[in-house]
């Protein structure tokens, strides 16, 4: 009991933690809250007033709004579960806190539980901004429903994420790949739009990766275009079934410590540094000097009578 | 009983040798230092030691476990200074060293943690508002905080000032006195005399001297140096042959390293009086650490191991 106790402490202490982390960051919170906000607002004035024929001829928004859920939900668990993790590790923080008792899996899952917190906010914002901006009718009924969906689709874009981060080897790559791996996705997963018109195998692709069943099933359930909104299961297992396969990935291979270290581990060189030289200095030196040695030293840079011109590269000869 | 053994430590990177056979082992409430030049495979025994790395052969026990398989009972109970191990610069001195003071069973309190190491004034302070020595002194902090038996310290005052690297030597010095066990690696050999019990040289791998910091000044097999200058002029030809074989020439100066200091004096002055050769400067000294660290460092085969990079850029 008293384990389960410090445990649930050092967890509370670790959520603390990352929140602080990103709250001093304002940077990670913009990207992750901000930029769902801006689009919601820039597409759905672009949109405003316009109806979805492919989808029962609903308002836009009706569509967009849970869209845009979806895609808060994955800027927060994925994008900044890569961006933040691959720089403490490069950073050796991850390291650092390997050299202590904090049990590993304490700190992840207080970082998923954090971006969890964060997608949450980030979520009600949107959904509060699209109603009260463009008159966004959230479905009521189907919102318990929608928070199991929502919850699976967390911890798997956070498991994805962590997977991922094996994968970047360094910490000025890991936004590009996060945000090169996440929008290209959003834009075939009826995130962006619908994709209704796309090609049939584009279609079926997409539905196999883990955002278009995502999207759809909040889509369908938050803003029905259908009557009787109801929960698939198959959307569910490819969710489900993404998370399950990033776990074991991320299992077998999250690295704590800095790729650099490791990369460096493999680097020939002497044994010792090549050492330093002064004989080849003082020969670099005396190149404008006589070889004879027994002449008074002077000043390199003196001009003399006898020289041409030039101080340092007159040679006398004979 | 010994707090750390380590018996014909092995480690190689494909097929280069990190660690060549090392053995060593660590006293209850003893400062060891492990001294060497980067490269010389200081860090990776450390990292091996904490349970950062996995070793390709040999047996290493500390605080009698396998810190391959130690865990968490294991971490309990060492602090660790790393040599390049970042701190979220986001946080505050006090968050970080009471954030880590949590993990452990018996943590010391915040505030006295940060005094000890002298960052009363930093307290509030965001760790990347502060200045490299100073979070090197956090460094320290979290590695103290948990109380810890065995405390191992990687290069812990590259980088501070005179004052602050005092400090911590009288903070590594009062450790010692409540029975805390310290390994540290060092490049600076004053710092190694002042704080070491014991101390081993490693160059390439290897172990190539160990003892104590006085006993390696002392030692036979290093003797003694007897120094002296000759004008431009002066021929150095027709030494005595026994001294000709020992003598080394630096600029015009000659050093002549013996460990029979009487008669190769003698001989010595007999040689310059015959000649009418004045011994300028003549000096008779014992050689410092540093000389011997450096003619160990110097000495030793130079075939090429792996660079094992300590502080990654």
């Amino acid at each position: 009991m008293r384990k389960v106790l410090k445990a649930l402490r050092i967890f509370a202490g670790q959520m603390g933690y990352q929140l602080r982390l990103l709250l001093r960051t304002p940077m990670a919170a913009f990207a992750t809250i901000v930029i769902p906000l801006m689009v919601l607002l820039a597409v759905g004035l672009l949109y405003r007033g316009s109806h979805i024929g492919s989808r029962g001829g609903i308002p836009y928004i009706q569509f967009f709004d849970p869209a845009m859920i979806a895609f808060a939900t994955v800027t927060a668990c994925y994008m900044s579960i890569v961006s933040t993790t691959v720089v403490a590790r490069e950073q050796g923080i991850l390291k650092r806190l390997r050299s202590t008792p904090l049990p590993p899996w304490l700190y992840l899952a207080a970082k998923v539980a954090t971006v969890a917190l964060v997608a949450l906010v980030s979520s009600v914002t949107v959904i509060a901004v699209g109603a009260g901006v463009y008159g966004f009718h959230l479905n009521w009924g189907a919102v318990p429903a929608a928070l199991l969906v929502w919850l699976i689709a967390v911890v798997s874009f956070s498991a994805l994420g962590l997977a991922v981060t094996t994968l970047v080897p360094r910490a000025e790559a890991a936004l590009p790949v996060a945000w090169g791996s996440m929008l290209p996705l959003c834009f075939v997963s009826d995130v962006f739009q619908p994709i209704d018109g796309a090609p049939e195998w584009l279609r079926a692709v997409a539905s196999s990766l883990p955002l278009r069943p995502f999207a759809d099933e909040l889509e369908s359930l938050l803003g029905p275009h259908s009557t009787t909104p109801a929960l698939d299961a198959r959307h569910m297992e490819v969710i489900a079934a993404w998370g399950i396969v990033a776990i074991v990935f991320a299992l077998a291979s999250f690295r704590w410590q800095p790729s650099g270290q490791r990369r460096s581990l493999i680097r020939r060189a002497p044994l010792t540094p090549r050492p330093f030289s002064p004989e080849r200095l003082a020969t670099l030196l005396r190149r404008d000097k006589p070889a004879t040695s027994s002449r008074p030293a002077r000043s390199r840079f003196h001009l003399h009578p006898r020289h041409s011109g030039r101080p340092g590269f007159g040679r006398r000869t004979g | 009983m010994s707090a750390i053994e380590v018996t014909d430590l092995y480690k190689s990177y494909g097929d280069a040798n990190a660690l060549r056979g090392i053995c060593f082992s660590v006293q209850e409430g003893e400062i060891f230092a492990m001294l060497g030049a980067n490269g010389a495979g200081k860090t990776t025994t450390l990292e091996i030691l904490e349970g950062h790395r996995k070793r390709s052969g040999g047996k290493v026990s500390v605080l009698g476990l396998d810190p391959e398989h130690g865990g968490r009972a294991l971490r309990e109970r060492i602090g660790v200074v790393l040599q390049a191990a970042g701190i979220d610069p986001e946080l505050t001195v006090k968050e970080l060293v009471s954030m880590y003071g949590a993990w452990y069973r018996h943590p010391l309190p915040t505030d006295e943690v940060i005094s000890a190491v002298g960052l009363e004034e930093k307290y509030h302070a965001r760790v990347g508002t502060l200045s490299g020595g100073q979070q090197r002194r956090v460094d320290l902090a979290l590695a103290l905080v948990g109380d810890p038996e065995l405390i191992f310290l990687d290069e812990p005052t590259t980088g501070f000032d005179p004052v602050a690297r005092r400090r911590t030597w009288e903070l590594i010095d009062a450790l010692r006195r409540y029975g805390r066990t310290i390994v540290l690696t060092s490049h600076y050999l004053d710092e190694v005399q002042h704080l070491a019990d014991r101390m081993v040289v490693m160059v390439g791998g290897r172990i190539v001297a160990e003892g104590t910091p006085e006993s390696l000044g002392a030692s036979e097999l290093h003797g003694t140096l007897i120094r002296f200058q000759l004008r431009g002029s002066d021929p150095i030809v027709a030494l005595p042959p026994k001294l000709a074989k020992i003598v080394s020439v630096h600029g015009g100066e000659y050093t002549v390293r013996t460990t029979d200091t009487t008669a190769t004096l003698l001989e010595l002055c007999r040689w310059a009086v015959a000649r009418r050769l004045e011994l300028r400067s003549l000096e008779v000294i014992k050689p410092s650490l540093e000389d011997i660290y450096l003619e160990l460092v110097r000495s030793e085969p130079t075939e090429a191991p792996l660079d094992v990079e300590e502080v990654p850029a």
